[in-house]
């Protein structure tokens, strides 16, 4: 298994450059951040790579097989996208229905058993679910499809925290039970962050970050104390973020430190991803 | 499986509305010996009830069906991993599926109108081969023949119309909605006010050749079905290609 690559892939829409010569590689059993701003290319990056829409340039590729118009390719792969492409008049059952005969690894059992977890009534018709239940629908189709490759855009558009919390749970299952590579594109990334193993960010149609998680948090870290102390530790650093409740101060700050050498009265924690991503993403 | 699919589900698709059109078809049938039984006029007046073209139904129906099969169907692959041109090729097998079925159905009608078809009962039932193509006076199509000639024709027609349909509603989703709005308008301006117009100024000769042209492909004066068979499948081809052209680089619209 190659993993889906992605080679110099440039998408224009009219006068937009959605995408400039992207190059990324996502490797089999893993689970990825694809991050950006709105407009950013994350969604046209996912529907390149599902055939749903036609990359001016470059190439991709799936486990070594040329993905445009491949049915083969495009098997192993499952988009769980922002936009419905399921018919409004098709009833949830019916849609659980037609997906195995798509994808025969579709565990039918296992789409009705979270469809009673997340109360999703599947008589119901797909345009009669609101926009949470259509997220939910959505999701339970892409957790049940049992594809190598899943893809979510914006999974958790409409959930409320609980079904949210619960997503992020079956998702993690899911994963250790049997691993899959998932790209996940979300805005929640302070709720995401704990699930990636490796994290895109995409900036003006262009990769600014491609690295693990891991060594992305390496990259700097979070402070908290008394206003007074966190301001006389900052006063040479690189901070990206504040934030004040109280008389407590959080710093974002960039670069690294020696845990020895911190002052009395501030705590050290891991770098907050969010804002990392602010302060990356800022068009200033 | 996945091809199978994709060919069951744009089947299955057009399922109910089939079952629904045979069934008012059926009716219709069953309401003029219904019609004709219960009306003493026509029964001591002798007057009789033509049932003439009933097959041209099923090619209107068809043609609704094209118009109506592209886009749930091709966003619905899309989800499922499909390619457009398995997409496509699977549309070419359902649109011959349904249309070998309705000319099937045509040829069930053309059985009951022949059956309940009589002096006595005042009906009279002509096909829409026979209405085209019949000689006055002389029976060209009967029997096996008929039968036989229709069904090619029909299935012919069926496919035509909905390759037409289809193409219609390929190109009515590529465009935008102002290119939409001004392909519609235009359309209707062209062919209701402008031809008609210019039609009239010109005494008629647009009219006259477009009339000539339809006799002439369809080989109407020459009383050949064949000639107007093989003119369908030229279209059928040639919009069927129209269409693949449009499909192939087709993205989901936003």
């Amino acid at each position: 298994m190659n993993g889906i690559q992605i080679n110099d892939v440039t998408k224009t829409f009219g006068d937009t450059l959605a995408l400039n010569q992207v190059s990324l590689t996502f490797e089999p059993h893993k689970i990825y951040g694809l991050l950006g701003r709105n407009g950013a290319g994350k969604s046209t990056l996912l529907n390149i790579i599902t055939n749903r829409l036609f990359a001016d340039s470059g190439k991709i590729t799936i486990d070594g097989l040329v993905s445009v118009e491949n049915d083969m390719t495009q098997g192993l792969l499952y988009l769980m996208s922002e936009k419905n492409l399921y018919p409004e008049s098709m009833t949830c059952n019916e849609a659980f229905k037609w997906t195995k005969q798509f994808f025969k690894d579709f565990d039918l059992d296992y789409a009705l058993n979270l469809a009673k977890q997340f109360k999703l009534n599947t008589k119901k018709k797909i345009r009669s679910l609101s926009t949470g239940y259509t997220s939910i629908f959505k999701i339970i189709t892409a957790l049940s499809v049992n594809t190598p490759y899943v893809l979510f855009d914006e999974p958790v558009l409409g959930l409320d925290a609980n079904h949210r919390e619960m997503f992020y749970r079956l998702l993690i299952e899911k994963y250790s039970d049997r691993p899959f590579t998932a790209i996940i594109s979300t805005h929640l990334i302070d709720e995401i962050a704990s699930l990636l193993e490796y994290i895109m960010i995409i900036k003006n149609g262009e990769i600014l970050v491609n690295e693990s998680c891991e060594s992305l948090l390496r990259k700097g870290y979070s402070v908290t104390g008394a206003i007074k102390h966190v301001d006389t530790f900052i006063a040479d650093k690189e901070v990206i973020g504040e934030d004040v409740l109280g008389g407590l101060k959080t710093a974002t700050i960039i670069g690294s430190i020696n845990k020895h050498t911190l002052p009395d009265g501030i705590e050290i924690t891991n770098l907050d991803l969010q804002k990392l991503f602010i302060k990356l993403t800022n068009e200033e | 499986m996945k091809l199978n699919a994709i060919y069951k589900y744009q089947l299955v698709d057009h399922r109910n509305a089939v079952l629904i059109f045979c069934g008012v078809i059926l009716a219709v049938m069953a309401l003029v010996p219904m019609q004709i039984t219960f009306s003493s006029d026509i029964l001591t007046t002798n007057q009789s009830s033509q049932i003439a073209g009933l097959d041209i139904a099923p090619a209107v129906f068809l043609f609704v069906c094209g118009l109506n099969a592209f886009k749930d169907n091709f966003l619905f692959a899309l989800q499922n991993g499909i390619s457009r041109k398995s997409l496509f090729v699977n549309r070419i097998c359902v649109a011959v599926t349904l249309a070998v079925t309705m000319a099937l159905f045509s040829l069930l009608l053309l059985a009951l109108g022949k059956l309940i078809e009589s002096p006595l009962s005042g009906i009279a039932y002509s096909s829409l081969l026979s209405m085209i193509y019949q000689s006055p006076g002389i029976a060209s199509f009967s029997g096996l023949s008929e039968y036989l000639i229709s069904f090619l024709f029909l299935t012919v027609l069926f496919i035509a119309a909905q390759a037409l349909g289809y193409l219609i509603t390929v190109a009515l989703y590529r465009m935008n909605k102002k290119q939409k709005v001004s392909y519609i308008v235009g359309f209707y301006i062209v062919v209701f006010v402008v031809l008609p117009i210019i039609d009239m100024f010109i005494s008629g000769q647009i009219s006259t050749i477009l009339a000539k042209f339809l006799d002439i492909s369809m080989g109407i004066s020459a009383h050949n079905p064949f000639i107007g068979m093989f003119s369908l499948i030229i279209f059928s081809i040639i919009a069927t290609g129209l269409t693949w052209v449009l499909i192939r680089k087709t993205g989901v619209k936003n």
